[in-house]
């Protein structure tokens, strides 16, 4: 691993790991839906895109578009995938924060 | 449940502004969104909502890779900053903003008026070529002839025609009748001069026979909501009209709001006299015509047809000795361009009138709500730009350039603009109902978007904004940023300039609250004038013509209910408009046309008229048909010593002056009683028909509502079915002050949003003077000044710019109107005490918002202002 | 859950002050942030971030002594909360979840 430092906004960083999770069947709604159900978050759908669009422009993630359905009254998804890249910073946020994290005395955190 | 589809707007707004790539997907997800959530109702709104959420930037079509640009990141931050100071500073932004969108929305709509009232009759292809005939240079009426004469007789004309209305009629068809307002009864020619396009029927046939009508849409669907309605057959009064026509109701702006036309032919068998006047003619002139040849050919024959039957009814020796005798009078027809009758001859307006002043006073009012929303905004900005200083040291010692700051203030004051301009429109939509009542018309929301308003809204954002945030911008942008930043710079604008402009604000304020207090208290003077008739206690019931023989009927029904007093019929009431019918003195030595209204008798008793000599009216006495009552006005104008006993000539017939009445007043207190003929009202049907067109009810009880359908219930008896309409004398009396009603109340309405904004501007003025002070305050006070005592230091400031502004004010007022009161024969004095209530007004006002705001000033301790040192 | 809301910049601080504890001050946070991410925050930023989240009471403060090297001037010390420790407690866990569901091969092409 490159020796980089990546900075990700936090809605950024759950909707990178959502698309992660969600492996090639990642879209709008389907985001949306995923960070309501696993964080309890309400999130328009204007926001989702626009988190999504950023992670593009940054190379986190990149886009395809998919088959149409008749759910979607015959529009196609745009679907996301998680890039090399993406997989890379939040390795490294994930990994920086538990480092951290360690780094606590745990008489604070209460472990005593 | 039903199911909804997503809103078409939301689709067209998404494809009309949205790039094509983010379409696709923005679109797929909000479907999937809305199938998910039950189509329901909620759901297409949240869909459309969510379509709004997506207005970003990035999506829009045009703009490419915006970051990459940086104007736009410029500009994008320039808002940001804007949109912070804004919000940070909340009553100075909502204070700026509603006073400018009050005075916006004003604009909005008065523009909007002004537009409608100039644009009557622009409809008509060959506007220019059409003309109204005036008796003289404005009389109204025109002999019934003088259409198809002129028409076979000038050349020039291409087509002339007669008409008469509008009138309210009862309409029958099938079961349902109802009164009609709107009645336009015109002869055969009427579509040649007036080009109306028929929806259904032929132009050719529609108006051929005299029992033709043609309706418009509206009418046709009341009428006949659920068949075809030509070839029905409508009964007019009794009259049945076969229907051969439809046509569009006509645009608003039109001076002839007719609901049906109704055919109205010359009649052959009838002799007709050149002296009676009875119709309105209309001309279209040739395209080669000349006005002025038109014109004189109009006048040559007013001299022809009319001067013999004229001097046959007047009794001088030729036409000449007869122009002669009234050198101010205009013996000829003349032409009206249709154009100006609604503005500047709305006399002749068959349709509400128009009034050239009002617009010229709705003009103003607007001007100086804008001047005053004006002047708080530079009041504001630059009384703020002291407290801003220290903001504008920093930026410049960061490196800020003197256009940067430039930029940021003119981008706020864009902004601001912009927001009040979105919430003016929202006001000028919400008042519109509001303003309709003003002005009596029938505006829709649509009709707020004209090519001015637009052109107004498209002048604020562009020029207004930049500009109103440009001489603050340029004022701090010079400030030394080490003067600024020690807060050195309390010297904000020029002071006197502000004052002259607070001062311009209350002089406005005291102006229109002067003309408002005096226009009411006019009014209150004129309906507390003593009119000489009582006419309390009396319901007018009209088209009593319809009752026939009935009359004596409903005459007994009536006087069976207890709390009716007396019941009696008359030709014409007070207050209804009195006609004018000529006599002469029998020697010939005088003509002249008082006003003439056949009474029954019983109505003097109800009137409570005052006899000065000689007697009433007996009942069914016949040699009283040849008998009249004249007024004080009369004698007067003939120049008599006595009346009683005296002769008075018309048609041939002498009438015996019987009584003289003391003056009262029968047709507006604008006006100097007139002359006045009282006749013999008949009892006897057969000649009395005309002298039943109201009947008189006169009641003792106090619940009028009761008495009204009492008389109600026994007419519909009587009847046969013919709708009830009458109205309280009084009320009738009332009436007559409509239109300084709604002028007073367009004055109060406005000159309470111009009070309302000034307010606003002294209130926020008040709230920066007193933070500049407020070490100066702190000081003082540790000084051992008291609380009064800085309060009243305060306002002894703003007291001086009240008492300027307001005798500029009062001085206006005064002149305008002095001018408006010529109007009336009755009016007040603009009296001294006239001078103080304004002020008073308004300086009270400015003591309790100056004085609340400098209390907490006055009573904070002073530690916290001095600690800043 | 909301009240535990936290920004990227403000976990990153409160995690910081734990590192820190009990010196974790204004300097001293700006610097363990440099050392620990490779970023270097305005202190503005980070004085904005510790008031948020005063605000917010994921921390509390207090005045030290005061020292020569502050030319007297006396440090102000911040310090974890229990509310904040839960916040942290939950964000980590709400992170290891997603961290965990996460399929291998999202880790392949690294």
């Amino acid at each position: 691993m490159k020796s980089k430092s990546y900075q990700l906004g936090e809605l950024e960083e759950l909707v990178l790991m959502i698309v992660a999770i969600l492996n090639e069947e990642a879209y709008g709604v389907k985001v949306m839906d995923e960070i309501q159900s696993q964080i309890g978050r309400k999130v328009n759908i204007s926001a989702v895109h626009t988190v999504l669009d950023r992670l593009e422009k940054k190379d986190f993630v990149s886009s395809y578009m998919g088959g149409a359905s008749a759910e979607r009254g015959g529009r196609r998804k745009r679907l996301f995938r998680i890039t090399a890249e993406g997989s890379r910073a939040i390795a490294y946020v994930h990994q920086t924060r538990n480092a951290l994290y360690e780094q606590i005395p745990k008489t604070i955190l209460g472990y005593g | 449940m039903k199911k909804y589809s997503p809103p078409k707007w939301a689709l067209s707004f998404l494809r009309f502004f949205y790039k094509e790539r983010y379409v696709e997907q923005i679109e797929g997800d909000l479907f999937e969104i809305f199938l998910r959530d039950g189509s329901t109702r909620k759901a297409k709104r949240q869909f459309g909502w969510n379509t709004i959420r997506f207005f970003r930037l990035r999506y829009l079509k045009g703009i490419d890779d915006y970051e990459q640009l940086t104007t736009l990141a410029m500009i994008k931050n320039y808002l940001k900053v804007a949109i912070r100071t804004l919000i940070k500073q909340k009553s100075y932004t909502a204070i700026n903003i509603s006073g400018l969108a009050v005075a916006i929305a004003s604009t909005l709509l008065i523009s909007m008026y002004i537009l409608h009232e100039r644009s009557y009759d622009n409809f008509y292809p060959d506007i220019e070529r059409m003309y109204r005939v005036a008796n003289g240079d404005n009389g109204r009426w025109t002999p019934t002839l003088l259409a198809q004469t002129i028409q076979a007789e000038i050349p020039q004309v291409e087509a002339a025609t007669k008409v008469n209305g509008l009138m309210e009629s009862f309409l029958e068809a099938g079961n349902q009748g109802i009164l009609q307002d709107g009645g336009l009864w015109v002869d055969e020619n009427f579509l040649s001069v007036f080009d109306i396009e028929l929806l259904k029927g032929s132009k050719e046939y529609a108006l051929s026979e005299p029992d033709h009508m043609i309706l418009t849409e509206t009418i046709a669907a009341k009428f006949f909501p659920d068949k075809e309605a030509m070839n029905e057959i409508i009964e007019i009064d009794g009259d049945p009209f076969k229907v051969v026509g439809i046509v569009s109701d006509p645009p608003k702006n039109t001076h002839i709001p007719y609901k049906y036309i109704a055919s109205n032919p010359v009649d052959p068998e009838q002799k007709y006299y050149w002296s009676g006047n009875n119709t309105f003619t209309y001309a279209k002139l040739k395209p080669t015509a000349r006005r002025g040849d038109v014109s004189i050919m109009l006048a040559d024959l007013y001299e022809k047809k009319v001067g013999p039957d004229y001097i046959a009814y007047t009794g001088h020796e030729s036409f000449e000795a007869l122009v002669k005798e009234y050198p101010n009078r205009n013996f000829a027809f003349t032409l009206i361009p249709v154009i100006d009758i609604h503005l500047k001859k709305s006399h002749f307006t068959l349709g509400t009138q128009g009034d050239a002043e009002s617009i010229l006073i709705f003009s103003l009012i607007a001007l100086f709500i804008l001047i005053i929303a004006c002047i708080n905004y530079i009041n504001l900005s630059t009384a703020r730009s002291a407290v801003r200083s220290k903001e504008v040291g920093i930026r410049k010692s960061l490196g800020s350039q003197k256009k940067n700051i430039i930029l940021q203030f003119i981008t706020e004051s864009t902004l601001i603009t912009f927001i009040s301009v979105i919430l003016a429109g929202l006001l000028a939509v919400l008042s519109i109902k509001l303003f309709n009542q003003l002005t009596q018309r029938a505006f829709d929301v649509v009709d707020l978007i004209t090519p001015g308003n637009i052109l107004v809204l498209i002048v604020l954002l562009v020029f207004v904004g930049p500009l109103a945030g440009s001489y603050p911008a340029y004022v701090m942008s010079r400030f030394n940023p080490i003067d600024a930043l020690k807060g050195g710079i309390t010297k904000s604008g020029k002071a006197t300039l502000r004052n002259i402009l607070v001062a311009f604000q209350f002089a406005t304020s005291v102006f229109l609250i002067t003309v408002t207090l005096v226009i009411y208290l006019q009014v209150e003077y004129l309906k507390s004038q003593d009119i000489g008739i009582d006419i309390n206690n009396t319901l007018v019931v009209n088209n009593g013509i319809q009752l026939e023989s009935k009359y004596d009927v409903l005459k007994g029904q009536l006087e069976q209910i207890p709390s009716v007093e007396l019941v009696s019929k008359a030709s014409h009431v007070p207050f209804y408009g009195f006609p004018d019918y000529g006599y002469k003195v029998p020697d010939g030595s005088k003509s002249f046309s008082p006003n003439n209204a056949f009474l029954a008798p019983g109505v003097e008793k109800m009137l409570n008229m005052e006899l000065l000599d000689g007697r009433f009216f007996r009942k069914d006495f016949i040699p009283d048909t040849a008998s009249i009552i004249v007024n004080e006005a009369l004698v007067k104008e003939l120049g008599w010593e006595d009346a009683v006993g005296r002769k008075l000539r018309r048609d041939n017939i002498d009438y015996t002056i019987i009584g003289l009445v003391k003056d009262f007043n029968f047709a507006s207190l604008k006006r100097e009683v007139e002359p006045l003929i009282i006749r013999y009202g008949w009892d006897a049907y057969e000649i009395g028909i005309y002298h039943q067109r109201f009947i008189l009810v006169q009641f003792s009880s106090k619940n009028l509502r009761k008495v009204y359908e009492e008389v109600e219930e026994q007419w519909s008896q009587i009847s046969g079915g013919y709708p009830f309409e009458a109205r309280f004398l009084d009320e009738t009396f009332q009436l007559q002050f409509e239109a300084e009603r709604r002028f007073g109340m367009i004055f109060t309405t406005f000159s309470g949003m111009a009070i309302f904004i000034a307010l606003l501007g002294l209130f926020a003025l008040t709230t920066f003077i007193l933070q500049k002070r407020f070490k100066e305050i702190a000081v003082r006070k540790v000084m051992g000044a008291s609380v009064p005592s800085l309060i009243r230091m305060i306002i002894k400031d703003f007291t001086k710019l009240v008492l300027a502004g307001s005798i500029l004010g009062i001085g206006g007022s005064f002149y305008w109107l002095d001018d408006w009161l010529q109007e009336y024969s009755t009016r007040i004095e603009l009296s001294w005490y006239l001078l103080t209530i304004p002020i008073a007004i308004i300086l009270i006002i400015t003591w309790i918002v100056v004085s609340t705001k400098s209390y907490k000033a006055a009573v904070a301790n002073p530690s916290k202002a001095l600690k800043d040192e | 859950m909301k009240g535990t809301h936290l920004g990227e910049f403000e976990e990153l601080v409160l995690l910081i002050i734990g590192v820190l504890y009990p010196n974790a001050y204004g300097l001293a946070i700006k610097q363990e942030i440099a050392n620990q991410t490779k970023r270097s925050p305005a202190i503005g930023a980070i004085h904005s971030a510790l008031s948020r989240l005063e605000e917010k009471g994921f921390l509390k403060s207090h005045l030290a002594d005061a020292t020569h090297e502050r030319g007297g001037r006396r440090k102000k010390l911040y310090e974890i909360t229990a509310s904040g420790k839960q916040a942290i407690e939950y964000n980590r866990s709400l992170r290891n979840t997603l961290w965990n569901q996460i399929p291998a091969l999202a880790w392949k092409n690294l």
